[in-house]
């Protein structure tokens, strides 16, 4: 694992973010002069791809996600209509913790290939585009919304199936070679993820105790080093597009990076993502018996629950900072947003669940 | 504005200061709310804008009726019931403004005292004095460099008990029963 990087601490806190870093545009009075610049630009893209019969119709922009614009759209040709995304950058900072979109398209080729189940990448976006960085996806019905997943019944059997589901997903991801996503090696997140976390953390100038006591921790419990795998890095209730039948694709590749099989079993179960069911721990969902034994019944490597628990300490560090970058773009007026507000204090509550899961009072 | 809050962002904020810079931003989204759903009802919007510079100002620590709790319990009860009839991110914005709200009454309550508990602590824990930012600074430094390891239990438990303040500001429901009475 590499050293420390640079801290707040250090002389100049030369990592301090500054607002004009961060490149968001996200007034809600622009949004529809936004959406229709958009759908202009997309509609001359399109044509010089499929010819000038084409069409954008019943385009809409999805709600605000913490890295990428997602508009949604018809792609109206001669032989039928097609439901798409087009998913477009939106933080620009050099402690951003997203990979590009060029890598998010690559992932999704490679993932798509070995038929794990994601939207399929149809093009990405070029400089004459004019549409920054990003791409074009397949659009896939399903519902994303955690609450809704969690109570409505005609998710019945998609809950009970997430857990084997989730399993079965992750021992596919974490066989792929690593040749074919070598690109991923000098993300920060597959050298050394805590020391990123911390870089990240201090760029913001903030001072937790909680979240100090929960770093040293960390540093002073490192699980010992593993095979390497190709990780998704956001696997959560909320990253996943379900039917009633269960799992359709798995959304949200920006995080993804190379390191141990376990850290995407500790950020699914994380507290915070079981929205309130905390005796389900995968994902609100389900136990982990079924979900363990799904991954070693499909090839995955042993589980090692102590290794789990560490990267669920370390999920609440990532998710704490995380909510400090959505609050630091309020604060600083270049994405000002109520939920944003909310996402500074909400730290706290995230604080808590890391203290509480050292202590082991959660589990 | 941004610059200096965020300087302050890990001290808790004690001053009446806090819910009046709060008031302002959320402004903008009530003046909406009130162009389009309260203002003939209600007030124009530009009257909310008076009264927000209004307690803003010296005046708001008055003896004057309705005093500062009264004030935000009303505007939390407004944003409630707009949620309430509202759909969609208007709702979701109001029940976030809301939230936020009841944050500020909350740390009017409890955010002097565990100030003071918080700062008489860590003056014992890190033998010196200083203000609470100061002293959370030095305490997160000492952590970080494990100069507080032989320590670890009293470190441990001071965090916890801080975040524990924080989230019985924040959200005192989210914590566990054993966790509730503290503040």
């Amino acid at each position: 694992m590499a050293n420390r990087s640079a801290s707040r601490f250090d002389e100049g806190h030369e990592y301090c973010l500054h607002s004009t870093q961060l490149l968001i545009m996200t007034k809600a009075s622009e949004q529809q002069i936004l959406l229709d610049n958009i759908i202009a630009k997309l509609e001359l893209a399109l044509k010089r791809r499929y010819g000038e019969d084409i069409s954008v119709e019943n385009a809409s922009l999805a709600t605000l996600g913490a890295s990428n614009r997602t508009v949604l759209f018809d792609l109206k040709e001669s032989a039928g209509r097609r439901r798409l995304v087009l998913r477009q950058e939106t933080v620009k900072s050099e402690v951003s913790p997203f990979i590009s979109p060029h890598d998010q398209f690559e992932i999704l080729k490679v993932v798509h290939r070995h038929e794990v189940p994601v939207p399929e990448p149809i093009f990405e976006l070029e400089p004459k585009d004019d549409l920054d960085l990003g791409y074009v996806m397949t659009c896939v019905e399903g519902e994303t919304l955690p609450k809704t997943l969690l109570n409505a019944r005609e998710f019945t059997v998609a809950r009970q199936r997430f857990a084997a589901q989730t399993g079965e997903i992750f021992a596919k991801l974490h066989a792929i070679d690593l040749r074919e996503v070598d690109f991923l090696e000098n993300v920060i997140d597959s050298v050394d993820p805590l020391a990123a976390q911390i870089r990240r953390y201090d760029a913001y100038c903030e001072y937790h105790p909680g979240l100090d006591v929960g770093i040293r921790w960390l540093e002073n419990n490192r699980p010992p080093e593993k095979p390497r795998v190709f990780v998704h890095g956001d696997y959560r209730n909320g990253n996943v597009i379900l039917s009633p039948e269960g799992i359709e694709a798995v959304l949200d590749w920006e995080c993804a990076h190379i390191g141990s099989a376990m850290e995407d079993f500790g950020w699914v179960c994380l507290r915070a993502w079981r929205f309130g069911n905390i005796d389900q721990p995968v994902g609100g969902f389900g136990p982990r018996n079924e979900f363990y034994q799904a991954y070693t019944n499909h090839g995955g490597q042993a589980i090692d629950e102590e290794e789990i628990h560490w990267w669920e300490v370390f999920g609440s560090l990532r998710w704490a900072v995380l909510n400090m970058m959505q609050a630091d773009g309020h604060i600083s007026g270049v994405r000002r947003s109520l939920p944003f507000a909310c996402c500074g204090r909400n730290t706290s509550m995230i604080e808590y669940d890391m203290l509480m899961t050292i202590n082991g009072d959660f589990s | 504005m941004g610059t200096s809050l965020k300087s302050k962002n890990l001290v808790p904020h004690y001053s009446l200061n806090v819910a009046f810079v709060l008031l302002k931003r959320f402004s903008t989204f009530i003046n909406r709310v009130f162009k389009t759903v309260v203002w003939k009802q209600v007030a124009p919007a530009h009257h909310f804008n008076a009264w927000i510079v209004h307690i803003s100002g010296v005046s708001a620590l008055s003896q004057d009726k309705p005093d500062i709790k009264e004030i935000l319990i009303t505007v939390k009860q407004l944003l409630e019931s707009i949620a309430n009839k509202s759909k969609g991110s208007e709702r979701y914005d109001a029940l976030c403004g809301a939230f936020l709200i009841g944050v500020v009454d909350r740390e009017l309550d409890y955010g002097e005292p565990q100030n003071e508990r918080q700062s008489r602590e860590l003056q014992i824990l890190l033998g010196r004095e200083g203000s609470i930012h100061d002293l959370y600074q030095q305490f997160c430094q000492q952590v970080r460099h494990g100069k507080l390891d032989e320590h670890w239990p009293a470190a441990f438990n001071f965090a916890l008990r801080q975040v524990v303040d924080k989230v019985s500001v924040t959200n005192p429901d989210y914590l566990t029963t054993i966790h509730r009475t503290k503040s």
